[in-house]
């Protein structure tokens, strides 16, 4: 086989330079669906690499505006030029921005996808990405193991202070049943206090976040494996 | 209404349109769609089959004489997928066998388990996915199509090209090779629980598989509206 080579994506990754620290489990998600390099995309990807460049040395939560507002600024992406690119560098600043505070460790999601709207029965996510929940990131495999602290009745939700989104709802359920089908339960919460009665009684549970953002991305699913 | 075709776009044959109720979607190629109105260099038009048939959405035209949306497609019938688990061996459309496996193996104390024996529909892809590496770039410009199995929009078990398997049905990229030095982009195989990435090996050989010639056996076939064949697994 050996047909094309990945290397313009490994390159557009370092250049991401987004730096992922924490050691729970963290791996960028970034991902490129490779828009064709037709003149169509060579003006929208100079000027994403450009932006990538310059904020470097931001916050991550300026990152994420700066993309945010970069991706309202091309809304049509047919061959997916960009739009794929800069979710995936959103998804992996937001999983800083937003974690589980748990007898006194912080636990990053292992993933984040983003969805046009929320099906009120099943919980999935509609929208440009393949809603995955139940299954990890291949690459998560070799990753330390997040494990939830035995004991523990409840969680906080730790959102960065200027991560603009709201808890739409929390959900949990068995990964094995959540992969052939079956739908997630909700979880208790006051505001971001989440109750894990439901989740201790689970044989490898994954929590799920459901939050909604005031920008064009709309609903976040955040997910963690345990 | 016209009956159109998604072309393909992208270099994984995905195209992003926008909704008419806001927002963007992925529609595979050779989707079926039905274009109702054509104005500011935009066709509208309403989708007509997979997980997203009878909303609205529009594109924009590719240039103003070439549009994404195109005519002269005959959609075939529903494709016919075969695989055997213990011989980690796949057949499509009289073609085969291929290297393919169904992963189990226990991660965090979780177990993932074998696709069971049994016969299901492969659904018509709704999105692509987007976290395969980018390194299967290498062996199929096709890697983000996952079919998924059975006709519930929220099981998790997939047809797909990859090296590990979480319990889908995985067609081989290559295969891993413990005693030869890692492959690019693949570093972390040997890491891996042997299960998850099908391991032992039966003892019979079977052939690689090319995942671009299976996409493209299967994107085009319809059993109906929202499935393009089936797959007994044994």
């Amino acid at each position: 086989m050996g047909k094309h080579s990945g290397t313009m994506t490994w390159l557009a990754l370092a250049l991401a330079g987004v730096v992922l620290s924490g050691g729970e489990g963290l791996e960028t998600r970034v991902n490129q669906r490779q828009g064709t390099d037709s003149s169509g995309c060579a003006a929208p990807k100079a000027r994403l690499a450009t932006l990538v460049d310059a904020d470097q040395r931001k916050s991550s939560t300026l990152q994420l505006k700066d993309l945010l507002r970069f991706l309202d600024s091309v809304p049509d992406d047919p061959e997916d030029c960009v739009h794929s690119e800069v979710r995936g560098r959103v998804g992996v600043l937001e999983r800083t921005l937003v974690t589980l505070r748990v007898a006194g460790k912080s636990l990053h999601p292992q993933k984040v996808l983003h969805c046009d709207a929320i099906n009120p029965d099943t919980e999935r996510c509609e929208g440009p990405e393949l809603d995955d929940t139940p299954l990890v990131d291949e690459r998560s495999l070799t990753s330390p193991p997040q494990m939830l602290p035995r004991n523990a009745t409840t969680a906080k939700l730790e959102i960065a202070p200027m991560y603009r989104a709201e808890i739409v709802g929390v959900y949990a359920g068995e990964r094995g049943s959540l992969q052939d089908g079956r739908p997630p339960v909700r979880i208790p919460h006051q505001e971001n206090i989440l109750q894990l009665s439901k989740v201790n009684s689970m044989t490898g549970p994954m929590l799920i976040v459901i939050m909604h953002g005031d920008d064009s991305l709309k609903f976040r699913k955040f997910v963690w494996a345990f | 209404m016209d009956t159109r075709y998604v072309s393909k776009a992208g270099r994984d044959g995905w195209l992003t349109v926008r909704l008419e109720s806001g927002g963007e979607i992925s529609l595979p190629q050779f989707l079926k769609v039905g274009v109702y109105d054509e104005k500011g260099g935009r066709e509208y038009f309403e989708i007509l089959e997979g997980a997203y048939k009878g909303r609205k959405a529009s594109v924009k035209r590719k240039t103003a004489s070439e549009s994404y949306l195109i005519t002269g497609i005959t959609q075939l019938p529903g494709g016919s997928v075969r695989f055997d688990r213990a011989k980690q061996a796949l057949w499509y459309g009289g073609k085969g066998p291929y290297s393919a496996f169904s992963g189990a193996f226990t991660y965090q104390g979780a177990s993932f388990t074998q696709v069971p024996p049994g016969s299901y529909p492969l659904q018509v892809p709704d999105a692509p996915h987007s976290a395969t590496r980018p390194a299967y770039y290498s062996y199929a410009d096709y890697h983000k199509t996952w079919f998924r199995l059975g006709l519930s929009l929220t099981g998790s078990r997939f047809l797909h090209v990859g090296e590990i398997s979480e319990g889908c049905v995985t067609v081989r990229a290559f295969v891993f090779d413990p005693a030869k030095p890692a492959v690019p982009g693949f570093e972390d195989l040997p890491k891996l629980p042997a299960g998850a990435i099908g391991r032992p090996y039966p003892a019979a050989t079977i052939p690689l598989g090319d995942w671009d010639d299976l996409y493209s056996y299967l994107i085009i076939r319809r059993a109906n509206d929202q499935s393009v064949g089936t797959l007994v697994v044994q």
